[in-house]
């Protein structure tokens, strides 16, 4: 009994030993004596970088939004638990966050978010020589609801060559923001409005056409790269319409090792990525993010990096007569949260 | 200096290692995973840097407080190489630390099957692996699905793919052009009809050219020959995807796959044979009668075409092209690509710091400018960001645009159930063991070792008999001078050629029962053998002589030794080359320091099968393997 009761205490002293220094870690980031951390959603990798390589007081981490998402939704999260001072990602990510956790009855983590920082909309990049027939299959402009129609078929069904195989399409991981958005933007697409609603998803109709879609992405990216990459690296073989943000693809097509045979498309309904700022809420260097956060310097990264920020000049190849619709026509919370697991469930 | 994707027959240096580990006896699929084992450990020791050297090779200081171990397909080892050189120069920190990377070549299947049994042995097949890097993404699917059937945690995951390059079906030009390259879309289909047809080439015009030959390697060891299985099973079942375990059973896919096993030259644990005996044969000009089509990856046709066919440059070597190049057809039924996946491991040896710097090393090579020399080692990049150029060009007879379509890997239950249906329908093989008992081969193994070297001969030999399918014809013949009753004779049959099926246990006795007697009649022993095979060939299976000695031609009188040797050569080639040929192979094993590879090699390449070295003894049993993976 003895021993049992020396067990449980050293148990006990390593717990509050853990805690006490969980605290003092909390306590010291963020300020004068630690870097602040920003967590940055991976379509904005390059950019962060460069804040990490510019600001010795900032440490930032990369990864996907859904990453992020269950971080933040996961019981206890704090910011002291978490770690973070604030998430730099697509609008709509942090709203899910919000609405999980009204969903899970936990208090709310996240600040209100900062001004859009940058914006960039969905784009669509089909194979050169497979365009001309998908616009005849589309009667005109290739949009996702007709994509959808040929996905995962074989091309000579729409009046392509047999040699063409399948099509194939590609979007990045619904656990990104640049695959959430661009799934949005194909379910508006089928659904013929962007203000649709979870009550959509029910539709056999819908669900099957968004699971042809989702069939042929996870056919087409079985290790999970991005569509983006597969359609250029190992050309129509692999991927011949691909789903992307224009900040992504643009330069890649430009620079890229099949530019030339590939076209950027922007399907309607144009759903837009726009970049906000959101503090942890009782994160100590929330603060100072935010004033790096919100100045020219962080303006400047993204617009070289393919963003379209108010006031910068666009990088290269970014088309200035294409405006982007006022709002970015991305629904809920709540419904991409829907969306994501309909995604899943009829991948 | 590029390496192939699984051991180079010769020359070979291999080191010891698990000495006397043998395969579980009797079912085959067991036998062939010890087989893909002993196969890495081949070609991790053919193409390994061990030791401290290695260290320093790479770059590797004193100051480097993580090191990250990798496991990589040895085709690119050259290029990881040259890239952890770079960057282990560039003091990377991870928490404070400076970080590097130490490349080790594994083949795929092998490190794959290391690391399914939880690579256990850090002594003898190097350190446990941070990052695994096979030449296909289907060989992580295969690793997790195997670790999740013993009921553990998949480690693999997804990978980052850092280049590519297609499986293609190449042809000597003149040949692709006889089936209608460039204007006709070619493909499986079009190969089985040319193996299918009893007029061979004739029915193309070509009576001189023979039957249709079918160069592919052994799908257990070789992710070409893996690629190329189930390519062909995709055309066999009219199918791009979701391809089936009722499909493999489905009888017009099994008489397909029987009739295209039935056009292969040989198999092999590595395309570079095929490569090389191509190249030889083309240097003489008769490359067209040795293969029609190979299954090998794009770079490889790159890589032959430049004069250089298993990629390797030697020290004073010149790429000279061959008269007739290589072209590659992208089966019109669609392919796939080795892409070649970096995985950072989710294992419990892994550190967080390794895994930081892991992925400090993955961005590195994904950096534009080492993505140039990807290129350069005949690859596509994997960066969008790097155009597909020079080497990847027309005018090397292979073509950007390609492929078109792609076929799906199939699902990991699938691709078992192809490696075991592979090893019922592959063509069966006639072999003649041919084992040296001179006295030689009763000196120790190595200094100070309680083993002759024929007891790891015996050894070797009675492992590797698990590798023959029951179909398969085995014989045994042992030689050296004084045999048989009237101690006149320079060979004996211990066993005769017979399905191994029935006599499996009577080859096991014959060969524990061996003991070193006199000298080494080489020369007079393989022509023997060799002779007997070719008049009695079969020309429905692989008909080969297997050699084993550790000496020289030595029948008592040297002075005729160099003209045994050419009457010896002359015999090889004439039955070997040409229209009337009939194709023995001869694979040697140089056993022990005094065997005379460079002789052995060339007796080999005579015939255009291929020698092996185990100049340490102690390599026997890998090379073993290796060899009988030609059948």
């Amino acid at each position: 009994m003895r021993r049992l009761a020396a067990v449980v205490g050293a148990v006990a002293m390593v717990v509050l030993a853990v805690a006490v220094r969980a605290r003092l870690d909390g306590e010291q980031r963020g300020t004068d004596a630690s870097p602040a951390v920003l967590v940055c959603s991976s379509e904005l990798a390059d950019v962060c970088r460069a804040l990490d390589a510019a600001h010795d007081d900032v440490t930032v981490r990369i990864e996907d939004a859904a990453v992020t998402q269950a971080a933040l939704t996961a019981e206890g999260a704090s910011a002291d638990a978490l770690g973070i001072d604030a998430w730099l990602a697509p609008a709509p990510m942090a709203d899910m966050v919000r609405t999980e956790r009204d969903l899970q009855s936990l208090e709310a983590l996240l600040g209100p978010s900062g001004p859009v920082l940058a914006r960039t909309p969905t784009v669509m990049l089909v194979w050169g020589d497979r365009l001309g027939t998908l616009e005849q299959h589309c009667g005109g402009e290739v949009t996702w609801a007709c994509v959808a129609d040929a996905a995962d078929k074989p091309w000579s069904d729409i009046g392509g060559e047999a040699g063409w195989g399948d099509v194939k399409v590609g979007f990045s991981g619904i656990g990104t923001a640049d695959g959430m958005l661009n799934v949005a933007a194909a379910a508006g697409s089928l659904v013929g409005r962007t203000d649709f609603a979870s009550n959509d998803f029910g539709d056999l109709g819908f669900q099957e056409r968004l699971g042809d879609l989702a069939r042929s992405s996870a056919r087409s990216t079985p290790t999970g790269a991005s569509p983006i990459q597969e359609l250029l690296t190992k050309g129509p073989a692999a991927i011949q319409i691909a789903a992307g943000l224009e900040a992504d693809a643009v330069p890649a097509v430009r620079a890229g090792a099949r530019g030339d045979r590939v076209q950027v498309r922007s399907p309607d309904p144009v759903v837009t990525a726009d970049v906000v700022a959101t503090p942890i809420l009782g994160a100590p260097g929330a603060e100072r993010l935010d004033a790096i956060l919100s100045g020219d310097e962080l303006a400047e990264l993204l617009a070289s990096d393919g963003w379209r920020v108010d006031g910068q000049p666009t990088a290269p190849g970014i088309p200035t007569d294409q405006p982007l619709p006022d709002s970015a026509n991305t629904p809920s919370g709540g419904v991409l949260l829907a969306l994501r697991r309909t995604w899943t469930e009829v991948s | 200096m590029h390496r192939p994707e699984s051991a180079r027959p010769a020359p070979t240096h291999p080191q010891p290692s698990r000495t006397g580990q043998r395969p579980a006896p009797r079912r085959r699929s067991v036998v062939v995973l010890a087989a893909a084992l002993a196969i890495a450990l081949v070609a991790s020791s053919c193409n390994g840097n061990g030791g401290q050297n290695a260290d320093d090779a790479l770059g590797i200081t004193a100051d480097c407080a993580i090191v990250v171990p990798m496991a990589v397909s040895p085709e690119k080892i050259d290029l990881l190489t040259d890239l952890a050189k770079t960057f282990n120069g560039r003091d990377v920190q991870v928490n404070g630390a400076k970080a590097c990377v130490s490349p080790k070549s594994k083949s795929s299947g092998g490190s794959m099957q290391l690391l399914a049994d939880g690579w256990r042995d850090e002594k003898a097949e190097g350190p446990q692996p941070v990052v695994w890097s096979p030449a296909g993404s289907g060989w992580g699917a295969v690793l997790d699905q195997r670790l999740t059937d013993a009921g553990q945690a998949p480690i693999a995951g997804q990978g980052q793919s850092f280049m590519n390059t297609p499986l293609v079906i190449a042809m000597p030009k003149p040949m692709a052009e006889a089936l209608g390259w460039p204007q006709a879309d070619l493909g499986w289909s079009d190969i089985l009809a040319a193996v299918d047809d009893p007029q061979g080439w004739a029915t193309y015009g070509h009576p001189e050219w023979g039957p249709f030959r079918l160069g592919k390697t052994n799908p257990n060891f070789s992710t070409s020959g893996l690629n190329a299985l189930i390519a062909q099973n995709y055309a066999a079942a009219g199918k791009t995807r979701d391809l089936t375990l009722e499909d493999l059973d489905r009888p017009e896919v099994v008489e397909d796959n029987r009739t295209i096993e039935s056009a292969v030259v040989h198999y092999g644990d590595t395309t570079l044979t095929f490569l090389n005996n191509l190249y030889r044969a083309d240097q003489r000009n008769t490359a067209l009668q040795y293969a029609s089509a190979v299954a090998v990856e794009e770079k490889s046709i790159i890589d032959y075409n430049s004069g250089n066919p298993d990629g390797v440059l030697d020290p004073g070597e010149e790429p000279r092209p061959p008269r007739i190049p290589l072209v590659a057809i992208y089966p019109k039924e669609g392919t796939l690509f080795s892409d070649n996946p970096l995985y950072i491991l989710d294992a419990p040896w892994v550190s967080a710091d390794e895994r930081a710097a892991a992925e400090q090393f993955i961005s590195f090579v994904l950096e534009a400018d080492n993505q140039q020399r990807v290129l350069q080692y005949n690859f596509r990049p994997g960066n969008a960001q790097v155009a597909i150029s020079d080497p990847i060009t027309t005018e090397n007879y292979v073509d950007p645009d390609q492929p078109q379509t792609l076929l799906d890997v199939p699902a990991p239950e699938v691709m078992l159930g192809l490696l075991d249906k592979w090893n019922v329908q592959r063509k069966s093989a006639r072999v003649l063991l041919v084992l040296d008992i001179s006295g030689s081969m009763g000196e120790p193994a190595t200094a100070n070792a309680p083993e002759t070297k024929l007891d790891l001969a015996q050894q070797a030999a009675i492992d590797s008999l698990d590798q023959f399918a029951d179909a398969d014809d085995v014989g045994l013949r042992v030689f050296s001078n004084g045999l048989g009753p009237d101690q006149t004779r320079n060979w004996l049959d211990e066993v005769p050629i017979e399905p191994i099926g029935t006599n499996r246990e009577q080859m096991r006795n014959a060969i524990r029962g061996l003991f070193p007697t006199n000298g080494t009649p080489l020369y007079d022993t393989i022509s023997a053998s060799f002779q007997e095979l070719v008049d009695t060939y079969d020309p429905t299976r692989i008909n080969a002589v297997v050699l084993l000695t550790d000496g020289r031609n030595e029948d008592g009188d040297k002075s005729d030794d160099r003209a045994q040797l050419n009457a010896l050569l002359t015999q090889l080639e004439t039955q070997s080359q040409g229209e009337s040929a009939t194709p023995v192979r001869l694979f040697t094993i140089a056993y022990g320091e005094d065997a005379d590879l460079t002789v052995l090699k060339q007796l080999a390449d005579a015939t255009n099968g291929a020698a092996y070295n185990a100049s340490d003894p102690k390599s026997i049993a890998k090379v073993f393997t290796a060899v009988i993976s030609n059948f």
